[in-house]
């Protein structure tokens, strides 16, 4: 019997061009742009590469201090992290890294201005990038502030061409780097991990020298596993409550964050101070999905209603010869979910077609967005949803059609 | 086999109610050939429907094989029509987007018959209307008179004890006219089918057993 549903789907769409055109068109788009929403998604929230270390790595970057005279709100300096996070003893790894700031690197007489960023020897095993060539500056390297950089493929190629920069010596505006490692520009997971070129951070006079509380740098801190999140959290309270006592009397308060990776995005949009961000989030998120997909679901509704409609006589004929309402039903429910996953298969493809494009064109600066099992998954989920949220009400009314106003053509 | 007891048909609208039918009692046994005839209005389809079990009387009594169906509900009268009723139209009512063989096949999908055993009886349906060649065709490739040959053939693939025809002639000519009429005459003569035809054509209803003539919803004789 599904079998000839099916059959009888399929030669409804190729009869009524126009309306599975529409209807296509309908689903297929909106799904289109909710899987290139959720790749965006997917990007910001997981780690671009399953099993990185970015799922047990919690963040440190902002910093606020009060007093009567100032408030600041800003990135915390090497200082505070180096005096109160580093030395802690619950983490696997800290890091400490810079954001990411503009030098000028010459290649003969052009000028190229690129992303540096100052790291320390940590950062590489926390963010596990691959290397394309030679290796990552080690503890040693840092500790000796040795003039040494990682640079991606990406400026290999604006500064070397083809060729490959390991053991040469870049010029910039920051010192004369000698060239250890490259690594690939679309293989970095997160904004917060992403430069051109990365060198260790003891080379920079500023990081080192300064003493305030805040500056431009953030902290990784990489837990042994999840479950050890919240002994971190509780040693990290304990350190900052030791920076507040020792600003005592300079500053009226000191904060400074360490969060999850979906925790600092739900901060970013419902602010710090948010009290169960997260669900609301969630909720937010959920709801505008929801109101974007039952606009085109109520269209459908009425396609449908039109499109059954005129299918009142073969109604009539399938009730005269033994079908009850509710294989009626089942029938033109399945005819629906048939259209649906059509049109989900199609919007699967563009959306693979429009990530290609997207990750073509360089528009992100760091990572890649990708078509993961958990969005197709998503799709498939919401492409039965509209299947059956738009096929179900006009299918019920129909069903219960009186089989001789059916074969008259009529509804009412 | 169907009888019918004071059977009455009102069809009611907010402001008006109109007497289809009115105590009409009938009895049609196995194996009979039975025309209904009357004018226009005069509630032959109503009749038809009432007996097809596609409509309900007002008031009154249908019996099938001596069940009652007055009280069943829809799942248990969609399977008394697909086992032992056939039914006609003048329309036709075939499906366009199937083709000729898989119409017939209709009413053994309800019943869940397998692929195989419903293509096989399908293709017997069609040789007894003469339509063997015609198998892979379109509604819409086909004259009235073939449509008519498919519509029996999908009315008989089930062998119904029962085959129903709403003016299975009213929209051809003469010739094809007859042609359809013989067929119907070989299933009842051949298969033993019992069948009830609503027609306006004194011919084709004199060459039937019995005629039954319905005047303003009232049997005259």
């Amino acid at each position: 019997m599904l079998k000839n549903y099916i059959k009888i789907a399929l030669k409804v769409l190729l009869r009524r061009k126009f309306f599975t055109f529409v209807s296509l068109f309908g689903t297929g788009f909106t799904l289109l742009v909710l899987m290139v929403a959720a790749a965006f998604v997917n990007q910001i929230l997981t780690p671009a590469r399953p099993g990185s270390r970015f799922d047990r790595t919690l963040f440190i970057e902002r910093i606020e201090i009060e007093s009567e005279k100032m408030h600041v709100s800003s990135l915390p300096s090497y200082y505070y992290l180096n005096k109160y996070v580093a030395p802690m003893s619950t983490p696997e790894a800290v890091s400490i890294h810079s954001r990411e700031g503009d030098i000028n690197v010459y290649v003969g007489s052009q000028k190229l201005t690129l992303g540096l960023k100052y790291t320390d020897a940590n950062f590489w095993y926390i963010v596990e990038l691959p290397f394309l060539y030679g290796r990552p500056y080690d503890e040693n390297m840092v500790n000796n502030a040795d003039m040494v950089a990682v640079i991606t493929d990406r400026t290999n190629k604006e500064i070397f061409g083809d060729e490959s920069g390991v053991g040469k010596t870049v010029e910039s505006t920051a010192g004369n780097f000698r060239i250890v490692g490259i690594i690939p520009a679309e293989d970095i997971p997160t904004k917060e991990s992403s430069g051109d070129i990365f060198v260790p951070i003891t080379t920079s006079a500023s990081h080192m020298t300064g003493t305030r509380l805040f500056s431009s740098c953030n902290a990784l801190i990489l837990a042994p596993d999840e479950s050890s999140f919240n002994a971190i959290y509780q040693e990290y309270d304990r350190r900052l409550d030791q920076a507040r006592e020792d600003y005592k009397g300079e500053f009226d308060k000191v904060e400074c964050f360490l969060r999850t990776q979906t925790d600092r995005i739900v901060a970013g949009i419902m602010g710090e101070d948010a009290s169960g961000g997260t669900f609301l989030l969630a909720v937010e998120l959920i709801g505008v999905a929801i109101l974007f997909m039952l606009l085109p679901a109520i269209n459908l509704i009425n396609i449908n209603v039109s499109r059954i409609i005129e299918r009142s006589s073969e109604i009539g004929v399938r009730k005269a010869f033994g079908a009850s309402s509710k294989v009626l039903l089942g029938q033109f429910i399945i005819e629906n979910v048939f259209l649906t996953l059509l049109a989900g298969a199609l919007s699967f493809i563009l959306a693979w077609i429009v990530l290609i494009v997207i990750n073509a064109s360089g528009v992100l600066p760091f990572g890649q967005l990708i078509m993961n099992i958990k969005v197709f998954f998503a799709g498939l989920i919401l492409s039965l949803f509209f299947g059956v949220f738009s096929g179900v009400i006009p299918a019920y009314r129909m069903s219960r059609l009186h089989p001789v106003k059916a074969l008259r053509g009529g509804v009412s | 086999m169907i009888r019918l007891q004071n059977v009455e048909k009102v069809y009611r609208t907010s402001s008006i109610e109109t007497l289809a039918l009115r105590d009409i009692n009938m009895d049609i046994p196995r194996g009979a050939f039975i025309s209904i005839m009357g004018p226009s209005g005069s509630g032959k389809s109503t009749l038809l429907n009432i007996i097809g079990l596609l409509d309900e009387p007002t008031q009154g009594h249908v019996t099938v094989d001596d069940q009652t169906v007055g009280n069943l509900n829809d799942k248990a009268l969609a399977q008394i029509r697909n086992k032992k009723i056939g039914f006609v139209f003048q329309s036709y009512h075939l499906i366009n987007d199937l083709s000729v063989v898989d119409n017939v096949e209709l009413p053994l999908i309800y019943r869940r018959t397998n692929a195989t055993e419903r293509r096989k009886c399908a293709l017997e349906a069609l040789e007894k209307v003469g339509l063997s060649a015609r198998t892979r065709h379109f509604p819409s490739q086909l004259s009235g008179g073939q449509c008519q040959r498919v519509a029996i053939a999908r009315a008989i693939v089930g062998q119904p004890e029962v085959l129903l025809a709403d003016e299975p002639t009213g929209n051809l000519d003469s010739v094809m006219s007859n042609e359809i009429m013989d067929i119907l005459l070989q299933l009842n003569k051949d298969e033993k089918t019992t069948i009830v035809m609503v027609t306006h054509n004194d011919e084709l209803a004199k060459r039937s057993e019995q005629i039954i003539r319905l005047f303003d919803g009232g049997q005259v004789d």
